[in-house]
């Protein structure tokens, strides 16, 4: 039916076949390992190939400062054993200078241990964003995301008080320690303000249904619903909540399919958190990236693309900013100590500093569906939240 | 009183899809690991339907069912056929590289991506008030409503038919249902078409009711212990293993740990095997043979 998905695979076969890149003096070899296929692929698969796209289009312009770069992509399915082995390849085969990680927290351990040895920096860019990138950051750990679950949660709860500060709260999270430890913060934040707890309901991956889980929400009296987990648990308890007549409004982490997704649900009462501009705002830098989508005549959804997109800003402005010396040394010296223009995509730049691998501020966008406009809206502007 | 609705549609759920193992197993003592993706097929059968034949969901559903039935019929005459006088662990492993092999090509050709089966059909999967305490949405009532009908049916198949009968002789004993002139080939055939389709059906509801992607076929794994504990060869005991396993799930989950929700099911799986090994209703003598 989808004939392009097959042409994908062959593509991504003949790009695992080809064997091992090595680094000619005029470019920079990067490995990106990425979930493009597996259970987490729905997430993780549409930012990498934003990502390939974003660099090819540099390629095509002549690459920066005369260097082209050579994107080696291998498919780790979410999977630590399958990172831990694209890894090895990466460093050993493939001779790269940076590895970018497009995937799910399972895969961070083996990449970052073999990657810490041989010095080879790390960017997060569509993956979660680790802890060891926030201060104090680990010296070769980087990540440009735009979700967090500890930061989406302090968003989320600073929005919500703003909206009902009187709301009873329930936390729906995914039986993952990065969903967990988001929802736990979150109801810790909501204890703290004086704020009443409906309690942290964790689906089992693999739920069949989410309906008993909701049903505890809404006994336990909760007015307001927050969820981090990927986008699918996120919404399925939503669709659970919904479907026991529960009218409160519900704030949920932005993903990469949540724009697409809230366009189709048309639910006033579904906000998302998140730090990434989404695509109905058709502002010059959204327009832009779905006019590179256009061109590229690749079938992707722009919406769903945006932080592998954003990094490839950051990939071409660290290497813009880099002398003759290519190596993965110079590169990590580059990335400790920038500040990148995220182009309208992002409510500021993103700057690392020697102790901050994460960004100094963050910004925040609240959207979600109106009713009375029949279109996505902005239901709070960029709002800036320190990172400490 | 919601808990106890909670309880049904999950008991439903489970037992829609542990129908299909029984009817494989109970017929040619192959348990079919690749159930849970033969289930999820149907939905993307469904996808694939409104997508490209006809935008009418009544239609879509119709060409869905005799879809299911096509691809249960073809999985028996192309593969499973060549494993008739194997090891039944040849068959068995047969299976399990069906299902990886579906999982594959199911990503392929439709993508990683979770899809809203609901708003491509235009199906409005609207709460349904029982009464004061007790709602459900449109879809799980159906699919209440569609596991009590294929109960009924199948029941009355097997025992008041003669094809049923024929299945039930082949299932106890294959060599003298064979000599007896059952063609077992057929009859195989119509065990595998009948718990693909069964398994569709519940593939097509599920999706309509939280979403479809290629992960829910691990709803087959978690429907699994229903069909052990209550005994592999039995339908009724595939019903009463699917309630056990759905009020465990639902009370854990409500009064205890969640996550113990995952867990315990297969725990209750385990003491099952150890103390009565052919399930609650099973046939002992014919858990031997295996």
């Amino acid at each position: 039916m989808k004939i392009r998905h097959l042409a994908k695979a062959f593509t991504l076969a003949a790009t695992v076949a080809a064997g091992p890149v090595l680094a000619a003096d005029d470019e920079v070899v990067i490995g990106l390992s990425a979930a493009l296929s597996g259970g987490a692929a729905g997430t993780y698969a549409a930012p990498a190939e934003g990502l390939k796209l974003y660099i090819d289009r540099l390629n095509e312009a002549g690459g920066i400062n005369g260097k082209t770069v050579s994107l080696v992509i291998y498919d780790d399915q979410g999977d630590a054993s399958r990172a831990a082995s694209n890894g090895k390849r990466f460093l050993t085969q493939d001779d790269v200078q940076l590895i970018i990680s497009v995937s799910t927290s399972a895969t961070f351990a083996p990449l970052i241990s073999q990657a810490t040895r041989q010095g080879v920096p790390i960017l997060f860019a569509g993956s979660v964003c680790p802890a060891e990138t926030m201060p104090p950051a680990e010296p070769l750990l980087y990540c440009s995301t735009g979700f967090s679950s500890v930061h989406d949660s302090i968003a989320m709860v600073d929005y919500l008080r703003e909206l009902d500060g009187d709301a009873t709260v329930g936390f729906a999270a995914m039986g993952i320690p990065i969903s967990r430890a988001g929802m736990e913060e979150a109801e810790r934040i909501v204890l703290g303000a004086d704020m009443k707890s409906a309690g942290v309901e964790i689906a089992p991956p693999g739920t069949a249904d989410y309906t008993p889980f909701a049903t505890k929400l809404i006994q336990n009296g909760a007015e307001a619903v927050l969820a981090w987990s990927p986008w699918s648990v996120q919404i399925r308890f939503f669709d659970a909540l919904r479907k026991q007549g529960w009218e409160g409004n519900a704030f949920v982490g932005h993903l990469a399919e949540a724009e697409l997704e809230m366009m189709e649900i048309k639910d006033p009462g579904l906000y998302t958190v998140g730090s990434n501009a989404m695509i109905f705002e058709d502002s010059k830098a959204t327009q832009d990236l779905v006019a590179a989508v256009t061109e590229s005549g690749v079938d992707l959804h722009p919406e769903a693309i945006v932080d592998g997109w954003l990094g490839g800003i950051v990939i071409e402005e660290v290497l813009g900013k880099l002398g003759d010396d290519t190596s993965a040394e110079a590169i990590n010296a580059v990335m400790s100590d920038i500040e990148i223009d995220t182009r309208g995509l992002r409510g500021g730049s993103i700057k690392w500093t020697e102790n901050n691998h994460f960004r100094e501020t963050i910004y925040y966008r609240v959207y979600r569906w109106s009713d009375e406009t029949g279109a996505m809206e902005i239901a709070r502007d960029w709002k800036a939240y320190e990172v400490e | 009183m919601q808990i106890v609705a909670n309880i049904v549609v999950l008991t439903s759920l489970y037992a829609l899809v542990a129908s299909g193992y029984v009817l494989v197993y109970k017929v040619s003592r192959v348990l079919n690991l690749a159930h849970g993706e033969l289930m999820i097929l149907g939905a993307y059968l469904l996808v694939a339907t409104s997508a490209g034949i006809t935008s009418d969901p009544l239609i879509a559903i119709a060409l869905t069912a005799v879809f299911s039935i096509i691809v249960g019929l073809s999985v028996y005459l192309l593969l499973m056929r060549e494993m008739t006088g194997q090891p039944v662990l040849a068959a068995v492993l047969t299976t399990v590289a069906l299902g990886i092999l579906l999982r594959g090509a199911m990503v392929l050709i439709w993508g990683p991506q979770q899809l809203n089966v609901a708003s491509m059909l235009s199906f409005e999967n609207a709460s349904v008030v029982l009464t004061d305490s007790i709602r459900v949405s449109t879809a799980s009532l159906w699919l209440v409503i569609c596991t009590v009908v294929v109960y009924l049916g199948l029941l009355a198949f097997l025992h008041m038919s003669r094809w049923g009968m024929r299945m039930r002789a082949s299932g106890q004993n294959p060599l003298l249902a064979a000599q007896r002139g059952i063609n077992l080939h057929t009859v195989y055939a119509l065990a595998w078409t009948l718990s693909t389709f069964s398994g569709s059906i519940a593939g097509v509801l599920v999706a309509l009711d939280s979403r479809l992607d290629v992960n829910m076929a691990v709803i087959g794994l978690k429907a699994f212990p229903a069909a052990l504990v209550g005994g592999l060869d039995s339908l009724h005991g595939a019903l009463i293993g699917a309630g056990v396993i759905a009020v465990l799930e639902v009370l854990l989950i409500h009064y205890v740990n969640p996550l113990l929700s995952d867990v315990v099911p297969f725990l209750v799986l385990i003491a099952i095997l150890i103390v009565r090994p052919w399930g609650l209703f099973g046939t002992k003598e014919e858990l031997n043979r295996v």
